[in-house]
């Protein structure tokens, strides 16, 4: 029954949801709309409170570490404190472990991987690697233009001008790309409700 | 007026392009190639893989083919898997699910062969960690069990106790996972969503990640190479068809007017 | 002056401490730091789980705000919206994520209303395509040209129409579109370190949430 039900349900949201686009706005869809924002809220709510109560509460409770994860959470709950306007000060020091530990992170590792791991690829050598020497020196040729467009774009002046449309055509053949690889995206992500709807139908097999 | 009738036709498309497949031939690309190459090439007693279900419910068609493919695939060989989630909450719950349709309980013992850990939250932080120092942030898996209770768990300390990473990526931590763990030389293979293939080219290039998975075409190859044919396949006609429809619509969109303006 | 002291300084002299701590346990082999590093990932773990968790407050607050001003169309769904979410988080804390139950909640909830909401935008990508008018220029027909080859020559149907499309894509997405993404991704890098680096050394101070946080100096007087 549970299972009936189910179907009726999420073939219920398929209608309200896609009414948007097959028909128009109205309240079915909207109704949807907030039905999503819940569940998903909800359903984060769920696992990070389970996610704290395996790894940290559980844990002190059964001696170890005990008060100090207990503490721990207390201090980073504090960071409820921001919808308060007197005390909205104390939720900096919860935001304050968040941003320094991301930060240095992010920096640590992007410097090595984003950087200098990308600039040791570029400098590649033009005869030899398992493309032709004309791919090699295209690939040398278009990276050092798109860098210096970015790098160097007050000191273009006169016919060194040029280089800057050379670098912006080079980006829309990289941005045309991009968008071209996105559509089977769009599609796959439809395609799950209308397999759906189609062995709710009876239309499709499993 | 055009929006609506453009929807419905292409709703329809698609719908007769699943009840009536044409069965196009698929070629097999590089990436895909190397990542089935690999998984083949691991003897049975290897380290177990690190997988990370870093997609959402709602991106999950495009990517959850590849891997529930992988799975199986995984299954055939008999290699051990780890399984986490770093990008998204709802990786607990798919991963549940994930482990109802590959059957995997039928054919592995949990705790010994696999260990369902779940979401880990705090993003590149958690990503960081999981590598340095795993037992740190990974007290129980997703069913309560402590981790140290587990025999395939038990001794897991860092990045050298696995043979391979593969996260699964929809939600855009793909670019954190290749910053903490490609400089460990561990490994690495991953699944993302088709549009972040030009942006994770580089990274193959630099020779940084070993192969990839692109998309649903990504997971269609997969399905061929391991003869786990799953809803990937079934879905390469759809793409073929409806991109047709979309050329078909850019030439429409320019030749109309023009006509129009003749009249 | 006190105020500001444990209002603005002392969280900036954390994320100071925290940064060089966490730099330089990368660079340097002691022990120490590694302990202090590790400690503060799992801080930050912890923070960033208390996070979602606190995020509903938020939305609990504006949404009782809607329902207190009667906003037109909209007071009803936010009431909606509050007891969804509440009986969510109950049920899910009761049952746990591992349950049957919430199992079938979040399949017939989350998995159908987000996979239909993705799914609408298809649609408005195919209206996009129709009302496609390309500028004569040498940007926009690259762009467009680019795109329609990497589409279609990205799946089965190209091969078909063409042999060699995949051959021909493979060449795009490896050699010029790489190279651009190579550039970009060296220079969004560049970026992200010197924004990184701002933030720790207290130049950025955006995230402290106050006005102004973006000038180096503060203004005495300024309310935070």
């Amino acid at each position: 029954m549970l299972e009936e039900l189910g179907k009726v349900l999420s073939l219920a949201f398929l209608a309200m949801m896609f009414s948007f686009q097959l028909y128009r706005e109205n309240r079915f869809y909207r109704f949807a709309e907030y039905t999503a924002l819940a569940a998903s809220l909800g359903n984060g709510v769920v696992i990070a409170l389970e996610y704290i109560r395996k790894t940290f509460v559980t844990p002190s409770l059964q001696g170890g570490p005990g008060i100090l994860y207990l503490l721990a959470v207390v201090f980073a709950f504090l960071l409820a404190a921001n919808y308060s306007r007197e005390y909205k000060w104390i939720a900096r020091y919860p935001m304050a472990i968040i941003v320094g530990v991301g930060m240095a992170i992010a920096l640590r590792t992007s410097l090595e991987t984003e950087v200098a791991k990308q600039v040791w690829a570029a400098m590649t050598s033009i005869i030899g690697g398992s493309y032709t020497p004309l791919d090699n020196a295209v690939t040398s040729i278009i990276t050092i233009i798109v860098i210096a467009y970015f790098l160097m774009i007050p000191k273009y002046t006169g016919r060194a001008s040029y280089l800057l449309r050379i670098a912006r055509y080079f980006m829309m053949i990289g941005f045309g790309a991009t968008i071209g690889a996105r559509v089977p995206s769009f599609l796959a992500w439809t395609s799950g409700r209308i397999t759906y709807l189609l062995q709710a139908l009876g239309l499709l097999g499993a | 007026m055009d929006k609506i009738v453009i929807s419905w036709i292409l709703l329809l498309m698609m719908c007769v392009a699943y009840i009536v497949p044409i069965g196009l031939p698929l070629k097999i690309r590089t990436p895909s190639e190397k990542f089935y190459k690999f998984i083949e090439s691991l003897p049975k007693d290897s380290k177990p893989l690190l997988m990370s279900i870093d997609f959402t419910a709602g991106g999950a068609p495009e990517i959850y083919p590849s891997m529930l493919a992988v799975v199986r695939h995984c299954i055939a060989r008999g290699l051990r898997i780890v399984v986490v989630g770093i990008g998204t909450d709802e990786a607990t719950v798919l991963m549940h699910k994930l482990f109802e349709e590959s059957g995997i309980a039928k054919v592995y013992r949990y705790g010994v062969d696999y260990v369902g850990i779940g979401y880990i939250p705090g993003g590149e932080m958690a990503i960081t960690t999981l590598a340095t120092d795993f037992q740190k942030i990974v007290k129980s898996d997703a069913y309560g069990n402590k981790i140290s209770d587990l025999p395939l768990t038990r001794d897991i300390k860092d990045y050298n106790d696995f043979s391979a990473v593969i996260p699964f990526d929809t939600a855009g931590v793909l670019t954190l996972w290749v910053r903490n763990w490609t400089p460990l030389k561990v490994p690495f293979f991953a699944s993302m969503t088709a549009g972040y293939e030009p942006t994770f080219v580089p990274f193959y290039n630099a020779g940084l990640i070993q192969g990839y998975l692109a998309g649903i075409s990504g997971g269609a190859e997969y399905e061929l190479l391991s003869g786990f044919r799953g809803s990937a396949i079934k879905s390469m006609d759809m793409q073929s068809i409806t991109h047709l429809y979309a050329v078909t619509l850019i030439i429409a969109g320019l030749i109309i007017p023009y006509l129009r303006k003749r009249r | 002056m006190s105020s500001e002291i444990y209002k603005l300084y002392i969280p900036q002299i954390i994320v100071l401490l925290l940064g060089i701590i966490i730099i330089s346990e990368y660079f340097l082999a002691v022990p120490t730091l590694g302990i202090i590093s590790s400690w503060a990932r799992e801080l930050g773990i912890l923070v960033f789980s208390a996070a979602m968790v606190v995020a509903v407050v938020g939305v609990a607050i504006r949404s009782i705000r809607e329902i207190k001003r009667r906003t037109p169309g909209e007071w009803y769904f936010h009431i909606w919206l509050l007891i969804f979410l509440f009986s969510w988080i109950i049920t899910g804390c009761v049952l746990t994520s591992a349950h049957t139950f919430y199992k079938w909640l979040f399949e017939n909830f989350i998995t159908a209303l987000y996979q239909a909401m993705l799914g609408l935008c298809v649609f408005s990508l195919f209206t996009l395509f129709y009302r496609f008018k390309p500028r004569l220029q040498l940007e926009s027909i690259l762009l467009s040209f680019t795109a329609v080859i990497t589409m279609i020559c990205g799946v089965p149907i190209g091969e078909v129409i063409f042999p060699g499309a995949t051959a021909l894509r493979k060449w795009i997405i490896e050699i010029p579109v790489m190279a651009v993404e190579r550039a970009l991704m060296i220079v969004m890098a560049l970026g992200v370190v010197g924004l990184c680096l701002r933030t720790i050394l207290g130049l950025e101070r955006s995230w402290l949430g106050i006005l102004g946080a973006l000038i180096p100096t503060y203004r005495r007087g300024e309310k935070d």
